[in-house]
């Protein structure tokens, strides 16, 4: 019996909780923010993957190997229509 | 009749008389014990996980004690955070008030007066503990306290640091209150 994670990953934010005492906690990520911005970064010098708030703020300087709103592809190739459609208008 | 599990009792008497017995008491004794024995090992195998279940929530107690105080400490430590970020912005117009003083007016004693304002507010805030994000124009870009606004050519600027900082940044201690916005070469 391990310890039970809820993840609620949203489009846009995340939030993640514990079960503590059969109750519902939610944690604060290094920031001290609950709200985790849904976006998914990696630094093209070293390779390092950058996530949440820190990554939303490097965004405008690495849009190709910055990722946000994810979750509306998720589970589709590449060359699916959808996603296709969707590079053209989606930094 | 197998004599060697008679009970002593019904051992021929001295006097030669056998006494009457009445069903094979080992037989409902061994019954008994049968039941006694399914019932010692329900309930060890209870009390076991009973204690299992005792010794968990102990450790998540624990657990749960050490993230309490944890918590308590961050709140204790950024109390004022919520009050001093909605001032930030008040800091933001003195500083840009500041910095478009008309020279006309720049030996007005007045404004001296208002210029002291602004400084006694910023004081303030810092003897919270609250510090500005020091950043200048050739700095690299550190989105851990810089936020990219925009991504300009610039000459003179290496690619990835910053050209120049558009609204200042402050921080708590290792907390990042509120990033300093920056223009960042291409």
């Amino acid at each position: 019996m391990g310890k039970i994670i809820g993840i609620d990953l949203g489009t846009t934010n995340s939030v993640v909780a514990i079960m503590e005492g059969g109750e519902p906690t939610v944690i604060a990520s290094a920031e001290g923010g609950r709200l985790i911005p849904s976006v998914v970064a990696v630094n093209p010098k070293n390779g390092e993957r950058i996530v949440g708030q820190v990554a939303k703020r490097q965004a405008v300087t690495n849009a190709e190997n910055t990722i946000f709103s994810v979750k509306r592809f998720m589970g589709r190739k590449f060359s699916d229509v959808e996603v296709q459609r969707a590079l053209k208008v989606v930094p | 009749m197998d004599t060697t599990e008679v009970a002593p009792e019904t051992e021929a008497q001295p006097n030669g008389q056998t006494p009457v017995t009445s069903e094979d008491p080992p037989a409902a004794f061994q019954a008994e014990l049968d039941g006694l024995r399914g019932q010692l090992t329900e309930a060890q195998a209870e009390a076991a996980k009973n204690k299992d279940g005792w010794l968990r929530a102990v450790a998540e107690f624990s657990n749960f004690k050490k993230r309490q105080e944890a918590d308590a400490a961050n709140i204790r430590a950024y109390a004022t955070l919520g009050l001093i970020s909605k001032l930030l912005p008040v800091l933001d117009d003195f500083n840009r008030a500041v910095k478009t003083l008309p020279e006309t007016l720049q030996h007005m004693t007045w404004i001296g007066g208002v210029m002291l304002i602004a400084r006694k507010m910023q004081a303030i805030v810092e003897s919270e503990g609250v510090k500005a994000v020091e950043v200048s124009p050739n700095d690299a870009f550190d989105p851990n306290t810089h936020e990219a606004v925009s991504h300009d050519d610039a000459d003179g600027v290496e690619s990835g640091h910053v050209i120049e900082e558009l609204q200042r940044g402050y921080k708590l201690g290792d907390r990042v209150l509120r990033p300093a916005l920056v223009r960042v070469a291409k």
